[in-house]
């Protein structure tokens, strides 16, 4: 029988991160069911799905590729949208609901992952702080872009306009797009297993990517680009790879997340939306996918849990800011990282005899 | 919760009418005017967007005839021949008002010289909408936006020196109560609002009297609104004999019997004979205001 | 007469974010890292400036200085508790630091005065300029605006460039460690360009906020990131380039939104950040940079 321990540590963590998600659903999901979940919880179970996604496909991007994105809300609302639109023009061809979600996410997908091409191509051949910079303007841009989008559906087909409302030229249709008001009468088919599977869809997807030949190289290319660029790795390559799919899992995260509201505004999806899913990546640990999955969750269901505490609720935003900074120095800096190996050391030296010179050694970081 | 009363803007009361039209709960908001609260409103084209919602009602007016009503009032008063209008394209509120003004301008036979835009309420710049105001030679501004935009018009039109007169709706009330505003920019600004704290009448007077004991500010017509919702919903639940134990959905169907019966009459501050449609909308007269030497004066 | 008009409206938000563009292109030629709170520094100076003048009654002028001063103290306690731990880790961390930073400062503003919006009173006592007969208005803002920035500049490249303080920037800037080994005090240095650097932010604020009168939290977060885009455009590291970035940014941005539409003029502001960075990498008067393996 295989042991737990005695498997690779990626099998393991794999399967720790499957197991976990499996569990929650098989434990959450009865409940709703059966009506047991508070109208909260119910709420929020659908975005957490959502915002699960956008967390693991933005640590491909940021800890699996090292690269730091600040544009994932664009990605997401690309898929949001686009999603949103395909959805209306299905309403009546397609009447089976779940279907009709799975081919709304899968759209949402494909253009998010056009958009991640798009973007990717520029965007990739600066480094560091430019990158994210770059990626921060092209966030806002698909901002103000989607603000001036008006889409309308009729007997005739689509219409597309950028002026308004009235130059759709449309007849007794009805309005999908509302330029800077957003979707409108959205009809809400996300479910919360079509959620789950979505998670797992993802986790198949990206452990697969990072544990592969092609995972491998993106992370060689994290560690040191030019070493890796001396042995052959296309970098652009690889950069865009990971980029596209991690854009493209955060468009799938957006239309589920939109077809589970009744409006949405492009508004929502701006700078501060992408910094709250950089901070889900970060306190989970970056490159740490099961770490991605717990922050979020965590993370999103703590200002709800706690709403009732009057002092928390003030002070929940400039808590988080906080505890990013403390997260950051206390896995960064030179002096905490000696402080802690000093611990071990000692900890080490507590328990275990010494071999003629004692074992480990602390390093001293110049 | 059995009843709601709110919420008081347009844009979040869109997303929580529909939630509360699911769950069949009773809503009547103070201020949130859009059709699209109501629901069931064809637009300028008869496209319908979002079907009625039947247990939703509005104690304001719709933005549709708030714009109506500004161009009836500013075509019989006569207060300006080239109008421009400045209005939030990222606001259902804003653009449901500009789009009945300026189709009733149109009928009207005003002369509307310019139109611009701007994308959001935390926009500051707006020197290049005004200057396009100014161009044409606007000598009115309407302007169906919140006074937090507002505001700031009205000081970078002073540091422009340009001084058309300026016409807001319900959404310009508040401007006076703008942190350190300087209320000699907001002289002769003129709005369409159905409550103002000066009036003479004695239930208006006994309201601003027990509000400032209370609160220590007077109040605006966000606080007349929901004040009267509170009390129209206390009228329209003795009528119908409404006690705490009946589930929502019950008090939700005696409730919407009640307020499109049209025997059921309300007086309130911000208006009298205040009866509704079916449709969730509201009837009742609009009143003018100008603001002279920091306070509202009717007109 | 209009476009004179934006033209002077361009170039006087153009110096706003040159002056909030000097501070980020200091801040990373010298300690090489991109300072994301310096927009909100610019928040906390109009709020100090505003709390200042409401609440003690102190007249602009003095609120002013009294905001530099007090922004001066945050930039260095910023520098010192959060940056300088990170010296030697990725930039990914700084940044990420930075971010955490910048929501602290809005979040503390936030919950120390609200998020109602404040009329700020205009720090300029002077009347605006009408010219042609009323067809040109100028206002005084404008004008101070410009003057102060133009000020900054040179006093600042007259500090970089003489001066012992200015020669260790430089020297910081170019090679940290052979400095140091010079005997020059980094930490010092450092510490001495985000104090200047958040008086500047400060400065900026107040005339922000004289320009566009309404002071909230997130006032300061889209001008940083503009002003950032400026820096950048401009070259890095460069004061005059943060200079010409900063006034040429300000320009398109009005011209966009006069011309073109309000909704789009960030979108093409961005475009454009975007298009230099493509297409001359280190701005436009930066210096190329080789990477050393």
């Amino acid at each position: 029988m295989l042991k737990y321990k005695s498997l690779s540590k990626f099998a393991r963590t794999n399967i720790t991160t499957y197991g976990i998600v499996i569990i929650a659903f098989a434990i959450l999901f009865p409940l709703q069911s059966a009506g047991m979940l508070s109208n909260s919880i119910n709420g929020q179970l659908i975005p957490i799905c959502a915002y699960i996604v956008l967390a693991i496909s933005l640590n491909l991007t940021v800890g699996v590729l090292g690269e730091l994105s600040l544009g994932h809300a664009g990605f997401m609302s690309v898929g949001a949208f686009s999603g949103v639109i395909a959805a209306a023009s299905m309403q009546d061809a397609v009447g089976f609901e779940p279907l009709r979600l799975a081919l709304t996410i899968i759209i949402g997908g494909i253009f998010a992952g056009i958009a991640g091409l798009l973007i990717g191509i520029p965007v990739l051949r600066l480094r560091g702080d430019y990158l994210a910079i770059v990626t921060l303007a092209f966030g806002e841009i698909i901002k103000n872009i989607i603000n001036c989008l008006y889409v309308g559906i009729d007997a005739g087909g689509l219409h597309f306009s950028v002026t308004d409302t009235a130059s759709l030229g449309m007849s007794g249709g009805r309005i999908i797009l509302n330029g800077p008001q957003g979707a409108v009468g959205i009809s809400k088919i996300a479910t919360f297993p079509a959620g789950f599977i979505l998670i797992l869809f993802t986790l198949f997807i990206v452990l697969n990517l990072i544990y592969s030949r092609t995972g491998r190289a993106i992370t060689a290319i994290r560690d040191n680009r030019i070493a890796a660029e001396s042995v052959g790795i296309g970098v652009t390559k690889y950069k865009l790879t990971a980029f596209i799919v991690s854009a493209a899992l955060a468009g799938m995260a957006g239309a589920l997340y939109a077809m589970n509201f009744s409006t949405i505004a492009p508004r929502k999806f701006d700078f501060n939306t992408s910094i709250l899913i950089l901070v889900f990546v970060v306190l989970g640990g970056m490159g740490n996918i099961l770490g991605s999955i717990i922050a979020t969750t965590v993370l999103y269901m703590l200002p709800e849990m706690l709403r009732d505490f009057r002092g928390f609720s003030d002070y929940r935003m400039l808590i988080y800011a906080v505890v990013l900074i403390l997260v950051m120095l206390l896995t960064n800096s030179s002096k905490a990282k000696q402080t802690a190996e000093n611990i071990k050391f000692r900890l080490k030296n507590t328990f275990t005899r010494r071999k003629g010179g004692g074992s480990g050694e602390v390093s001293e970081n110049g | 919760m059995q009843i709601l009363m709110g919420t008081v803007t347009t844009a979040p009361c869109v997303a929580v009418s529909a939630e509360s039209n699911a769950d069949n709960i009773f809503t009547l908001t103070p201020s949130a005017s859009s059709t699209d609260v109501i629901g069931g409103q064809p637009d300028e084209n008869g496209n319908v967007t979002i079907p009625r919602k039947s247990n939703v009602f509005q104690m304001c007016f719709t933005d549709p005839n708030q714009g109506i009503a500004s161009a009836d009032y500013i075509k019989e008063q006569n207060l300006g021949t080239k109008i421009a209008v400045i209005y939030n394209n990222g606001d259902a509120y804003s653009t449901g008002i500009f789009q009945k003004f300026q189709s009733e301008a149109k009928t009207l036979g005003l002369e509307i010289v310019n139109v611009s835009s701007f994308p959001s309420d935390d926009t500051t710049d707006f020197t290049a909408q005004l200057n396009a105001a100014r161009n044409a030679g606007a000598d009115l501004v309407f302007l169906p936006i919140y006074y937090t935009p507002a505001a700031l018009i009205l000081a970078q039109a002073d540091s422009m020196k340009y001084t058309p007169k300026f016409f807001g709706v319900d959404g310009m009330d508040g401007i006076l109560g703008v942190k350190e505003f300087n209320t000699s920019l907001a002289e002769d600004v003129m709005l369409l609002t159905p409550f103002s704290a000066d009036a003479e009448d004695e239930k208006t007077q006994n309201f601003v009297a027990k509000y400032k004991e209370k609160y220590g500010d007077t109040p605006n017509q966000f606080a007349a609104d929901a004040y009267d919702c509170i009390y129209a919903l206390y009228e329209a639940c003795k009528a119908k004999e409404i006690t705490s134990d009946m589930s929502n959905e019950d008090i939700c169907s005696a409730l919407i019997e009640q307020f499109t019966d049209p025997s059921f009459v309300f007086n309130g501050i911000t208006g009298t004979d205040i009866t509704w449609k079916d449709t969730g909308e509201v009837s009742k007269s609009p009143k003018g205001m100008v603001i002279k030497n920091g306070v509202y004066v009717g007109m | 007469m209009t476009l004179v008009s934006n033209l002077i409206n361009g170039i006087s938000l153009g110096s706003v974010y040159a002056i909030i563009a000097l501070g980020y292109t200091m801040v990373y030629g010298i300690a090489k890292m991109l300072n994301f709170a310096h927009g909100d520094v610019i928040m906390v100076g109009a709020y100090i400036s505003y709390v200042s003048t409401a609440s003690l009654n102190v007249p602009p002028l003095l609120s002013v200085v009294i905001a530099m001063a007090v922004c001066t103290v945050l930039g260095i306690l910023i520098e010192g508790l959060a940056y300088r731990p990170l010296r030697k880790a990725s930039s990914l961390a700084v940044l990420i630091t930075a971010i955490g930073v910048s929501y602290l400062l809005q979040n503390a503003a936030l919950l120390i005065w609200g998020s109602t919006p404040i009329s700020f009173a205009s720090v300029v006592p002077f009347d605006s300029v009408s010219l042609f007969g009323g067809k040109l208005v100028i206002t005084a803002e404008s004008i101070v605006t410009v003057a102060v920035s133009i000020v900054i500049m040179v006093l600042l490249n007259l500090f970089t460039k003489k001066g012992k303080m200015g020669k260790a920037m430089r020297a910081v800037s170019e090679d940290k460690d052979a400095a140091q080994l010079m005997g020059i005090n980094t930490n010092a240095t450092i510490s001495m360009t985000f104090a200047i650097g958040s008086a500047l932010a400060a400065v900026a604020g107040v005339l922000l906020c004289s320009a566009y009168p309404m002071l909230t939290p997130t006032t300061g977060s889209m001008p940083g990131i503009k002003a950032f885009t400026a820096a950048v455009f401009g070259g890095i590291g460069s004061i005059p380039g943060a200079m010409l970035g900063g006034i040429m940014l300000g320009v398109i941005e009005i011209f966009a939104t006069s011309y073109i539409s309000s909704e789009l003029s960030n979108a093409i502001l961005f475009a454009i950040l975007i298009i230099v960075l493509l297409v001359k990498p280190t701005g436009l008067l930066g210096k190329a940079v080789k990477e050393k393996v």
